[in-house]
């Protein structure tokens, strides 16, 4: 973990150099400056530009680790209070749309699982085959126009309150519930064939009982190792649909300041997502351990 | 696979027919045209379809037929070109880490798992961020944020290749590392990342013309689809319309590449590949 997290600082550094000089002019100029050659020279000694790459890393480093990246451009602002500010929204956002995709792909993958072939196995083939081929962003604005425009149901103006999450959400959710029900059919169509579930159903188990006392557990195991790509697939996602939804959070931010050239919020944004993303991965790996008998066996194993 | 087994194939046939239709729009696109994309006529603003704009003009009296049409060339060439940069750059490193040596093996495979850490399409974002929004980065973006998938993917392909016995017959018998690679482990890694790349390549035209709705991949005045819809996400309440034909366009993309690929799989006989 922690030489990952050192492996990541090291690129985030990286992106500011990815065009030389630029973040410096670009400084300069925004704060109003002659470009000169003396005066830039100048400036740049303030900035600590002017060092060897390693010194200016670990200057970097040790306030990137309590988030301080300066003053955004374009608000003038702490970096760091700005995303602050707006990380509750996008964690709201992207933990309502995890809860609506684990939901959405049980409900359609396990009826699906256990008559392979009925007619809702088809109808959630059709599902999922549209789903995934939908852009999220056109279905976003569908739905947008169809609630906030046609039916007026669902206000447009960009504030995170209440029930407004769902509509955002569900758009989130969708292209990756498509993929997760597939997945989760496919585990119960494998349980379902297993010798436990066929000695259950003779001693004449009813089957909430099989599905919920014997298939459950063992079905989805498995696919935990997945939440934590999928929480990745999230924090991309949002990108977009916070965008379309005029979302009050970090990723929308984030995008209005790649459009307008703010450097300190991209490479804030860009760090805090890492930082979330890798912790949200140690979890699923934990809770795993935690569940799963055969690794914690193993990870005594390896321990002795 | 036999000529009969490819007719029985329906994912195939439908996917290759959607992607044929596409390609001859997106390669014969400027010549079928019915008007100039770009010629702005302000006396015909959001005009509704009709004869001479079979699916109306935009918000600039552009024709937006015409412009579906050149922009796929933009979102249709960008996507597959991405999709083969991405897959050259996984199948290359890949196999030089599962067949390297183990330093070198381990140097790649901890590179892997830095650039992992980042959800991939933040890590776009802030490479776009850090070379200004334009096609370009946009490309450069996308490649560096998806290629690490897929090199350990393949990585994992070469392991299990390495283990069967006629490779290990052939290592006895001396055979050179290139060769070996060349003759009896590409042989086995190419078809599954072929079709992976069809499937993929349904992914990255969702992706680019995802940032080209965000503005930070092609640039107007060009014709890009994810562009146009960003365009009449400005106008949703005055031309609702204007957002259906780009949306669709990709939509129909998308699943014409994901339809092939999983048909390809299904004729190749190949074991369907979770890339994650």
């Amino acid at each position: 973990m922690v030489p990952l997290l050192i492996g990541v600082s090291i690129i985030s550094f990286g992106l500011s150099h990815l065009s030389p000089g630029k973040v410096g002019d670009l400084l300069l100029r925004q704060s109003g400056g002659v470009t000169s050659s003396e005066s830039a020279q100048r400036f740049k000694q303030e900035l600590g530009l002017d060092k060897p790459l390693p010194v200016q890393y670990l200057h970097w480093l040790s306030k990137a680790v309590r988030l301080e990246f300066g003053a955004s451009f374009s608000t003038g602002e702490s970096v760091r209070q700005e995303m602050l500010k707006r990380l509750p929204a996008t964690l709201k956002l992207t933990v309502t749309a995890f809860s609506i995709m684990i939901g959405l792909s049980l409900l359609v993958g396990i009826p699906a699982g256990l008559r392979p072939g009925g007619l809702f196995d088809h109808i959630s083939r059709l599902f999922s085959t549209t789903a995934i081929a939908l852009p999220n962003y056109w279905l976003g604005m569908l739905l947008l126009y169809l609630f906030g425009v046609h039916w007026k149901i669902f206000s447009i103006t960009g504030d995170a309150s209440g029930w407004r999450v769902l509509l955002p959400a569900l758009t989130l959710a969708i292209g990756m519930s498509a993929v997760y029900s597939r997945l989760v059919r496919e585990r119960f169509l494998e349980v379902f064939s297993q010798d436990y579930i066929r000695t259950a159903q003779a001693k004449g188990l009813a089957l909430p009982a099989i599905l919920f006392r014997h298939a459950f557990k063992n079905a989805l195991m498995p696919l935990v190792s997945l939440w934590g790509m999928s929480l990745g697939y999230m924090l991309g996602g949002s990108l977009l649909i916070e965008t379309i939804f005029s979302w009050p959070g970090v990723a929308n931010f984030a995008v209005q300041a790649v459009l307008n050239r703010d450097f300190p919020v991209t490479q804030c944004y860009v760090v805090l997502m890492a930082l979330i993303f890798s912790l949200s991965n140690l979890t699923v790996d934990v809770l795993q351990t935690l569940a799963d008998p055969k690794l914690r066996r193993n990870v005594q194993a390896k321990k002795v | 696979m036999s000529w009969a087994g490819i007719f029985h194939n329906k994912s195939l046939l439908l996917g290759g027919a959607l992607i044929g239709f596409l390609l001859i729009t997106a390669i014969a696109g400027p010549g079928l045209s019915p008007n100039d994309p770009f010629q702005i006529d302000l006396t015909h603003r959001f005009e509704p379809p009709c004869q001479t704009y079979l699916f109306g003009t935009d918000h600039l009296g552009r024709c937006v037929l015409s412009r579906l049409l050149w922009g796929s060339g933009i979102s249709l060439g960008s996507s597959v070109c991405i999709t083969a940069v991405i897959m050259c750059l996984g199948l290359g490193i890949g196999i030089m880490s599962g067949m390297g040596s183990q330093r070198v093996d381990f140097i790649i495979m901890r590179m892997v798992d830095m650039l992992l850490s980042f959800p991939s399409l933040v890590l776009t974002l802030g490479i776009i961020g850090a070379l200004g929004p334009s096609l370009f980065s946009a490309a450069v973006g996308i490649c560096m944020g998806w290629w690490p998938v897929y090199a350990r993917l393949v990585r994992g392909m070469v392991l299990s290749a390495r283990e069967k016995e006629f490779v290990t017959a052939a290592r006895l018998t001396g055979t050179s590392g290139i060769r070996m690679t060349t003759r009896h482990i590409l042989p086995q890694v190419l078809p599954p990342v072929l079709v992976l790349a069809s499937l993929e390549t349904g992914t990255m035209i969702l992706v680019f013309s995802g940032l080209g709705f965000l503005g930070l991949g092609v640039q107007p005045p060009q014709p890009e689809w994810g562009a146009m819809l960003n365009e009449a996400r400005t106008y949703i309440f005055t031309a609702p319309y204007l957002m259906i034909a780009p949306g669709a366009a990709i939509f129909t993309a998308v699943l014409g590449f994901s339809m092939l690929g999983e048909g390809l799989r299904q004729a190749m006989q190949i074991k369907a590949v979770n890339p994650w």
